[in-house]
C-alpha cells in the first residue's frame, strides 16, 4: 500500500499542471505556407526570479528562421507547467513567414 | 449590526483601480487627424466566500458563525478555477466591444488600439472592465 | 416552525442554486486594426471557440489555443484582419473550463 501511494505521489508530482497566462494572435496572411515555431523556457524555484530574459530567446528563434522575411499571423502562448516546488515557464510562438 | 455598516462604509470609500492587462497597437499618424474614440463594457463580479467568510466573523451567534464557514467552503469548492479579478456570473459581456468600436468610426479606420482589463473594486465586490481606446481616422 | 432557524439555511440554499457558476475574464487582444476594413462584399465576419475542460489542476497542455485558431484559418483563405482574442475561464465544482474566442474579418482577395 506504501509503495502504490509512493508510486501515485511521484506520478502526480512529475506529470505537472500546465496553465495558460496569456495568449495573442496577430493579424493572418493570405499566404500560409511556411509556418515557423519558437519555443523558449526558463525554470523558477518557489516562483522566484530575477529576469525574463527567456522571452527574447523565443523572439530570435522566429527571426533566425525567417531572416529577410515578413513574420505574420503570429500566436503566442505564455503557460507555466507547476511542479510542485519547481514552475516552468514557456514562451510558444509561431507565425507565416513570407519571403517576396 | 454596527459593525457590518462600520465595515460595509470602510470599504465604500477605500474603493481601488486594478490594472491586469494591458495592450498597445501601432499608432499611424500619417493618414489624416486622429478623434479618439472609446468602448468600455464591465461586469458586477462578487466573491462570494470571501462575503460568507467575512460574515461568518463579524455574526455572533456560534451556529451561525459554522454555517457561514459552510457556505464559505462550499462557495470556495462550487467556483474553483483561476481568476483574474472578482468572479462574474456572465462571461458574454466583453463578446461585442469591437463592433461598438467600430460603430463609433464613420471612415472605418481605427489605429492606435489599445486594449486594457481593468477593475474597479470595494473588496470582494467589483465592477471587472475591459476597455477599447482607439483612434478613428478622419 | 421558528423563522430565524429557517432562515439561514433558506437563504445558502437560495444563493447556491440561483446564483450559478461563475466566470472570469483575463484578458483581451486585439490586432490588424491598421488599415481600412474592405467593403462588405468582400469582408466576412468569422469567429472561432475552443475549450479545455480542467479537473483539479490537473492538465497536460494549452493545446485549446491552437485548436481556436486552427478552426478560424478553416474559415477563410485571404488575410485575417481585426482579430481579436479572448481568454476565459468558468468555474465550477473542483473543475473549471478554460475558454478561447477568436474573432476576425476575412478579407477575399
Amino acid at each position: 500500500m506504501s509503495r502504490f501511494l509512493i508510486a501515485l505521489v511521484a506520478l502526480v508530482t512529475l506529470s505537472g499542471c500546465v496553465s495558460l497566462n496569456s495568449v495573442s494572435l496577430t493579424q493572418v496572411p493570405n499566404d500560409r505556407n511556411n509556418l515557423i515555431s519558437s519555443t523558449a523556457h526558463d525554470w523558477l524555484f518557489l516562483g522566484f526570479t530575477s529576469q525574463n530574459d527567456f522571452v527574447e530567446e523565443a523572439v530570435n528563434g522566429l527571426k533566425d528562421q525567417c531572416k529577410g522575411g515578413k513574420l505574420t499571423g503570429i500566436l503566442t502562448k505564455h503557460q507555466t507547467t507547476a511542479y510542485v516546488l519547481v514552475f516552468k515557464r514557456e514562451i510558444i510562438a509561431s507565425g507565416y513567414c513570407n519571403k517576396a | 449590526m454596527y459593525k457590518i455598516t462600520l465595515y460595509g462604509i470602510l470599504l465604500l470609500m477605500t474603493a481601488c483601480a486594478r490594472l491586469d492587462h494591458v495592450q498597445i497597437s501601432d499608432i499611424d499618424q500619417s493618414q489624416g487627424s486622429l478623434k479618439p474614440i472609446s468602448v468600455k463594457v464591465s461586469e458586477f463580479a462578487i466573491e462570494l466566500a470571501v462575503i460568507a467568510d467575512v460574515s461568518s466573523r463579524l455574526a455572533t451567534n456560534h451556529n451561525t458563525q459554522n454555517s457561514l464557514k459552510e457556505i464559505r467552503d462550499i462557495l470556495a469548492l462550487m467556483n474553483m478555477g483561476p481568476r483574474t479579478g472578482n468572479p462574474v456570473f456572465n462571461d458574454n459581456y466583453a463578446e461585442n466591444v469591437l463592433e461598438q468600436l467600430y460603430a463609433q468610426c464613420p471612415t472605418g479606420k481605427i489605429t492606435g488600439l489599445r486594449s486594457t482589463r481593468e477593475a474597479t473594486t470595494y473588496g470582494a465586490v467589483s465592477g471587472e472592465i475591459v476597455r477599447l481606446n482607439a483612434f478613428c481616422i478622419i | 416552525m421558528n423563522m430565524k432557524k429557517l432562515l439561514l439555511p433558506l437563504l445558502a440554499v437560495t444563493t447556491l442554486t440561483m446564483m450559478g457558476c461563475t466566470h472570469s475574464i483575463h484578458m483581451v487582444h486585439t490586432d490588424g486594426f491598421d488599415g481600412q476594413m474592405p467593403t462588405a462584399s468582400k469582408a466576412k465576419y468569422i469567429e472561432a471557440r475552443s475549450e479545455q475542460n480542467v479537473v483539479l489542476w490537473f492538465a497536460d497542455d494549452t493545446d485549446y489555443v491552437e485548436e481556436a485558431k486552427d478552426k478560424l484559418m478553416k474559415q477563410c483563405n485571404g488575410d485575417i484582419r481585426a482579430v481579436s482574442t479572448q481568454y476565459s475561464t468558468s468555474h465550477g465544482f473542483l473543475h473549471w473550463t478554460n475558454k478561447i474566442l477568436m474573432k476576425g474579418v476575412c478579407v477575399s482577395s
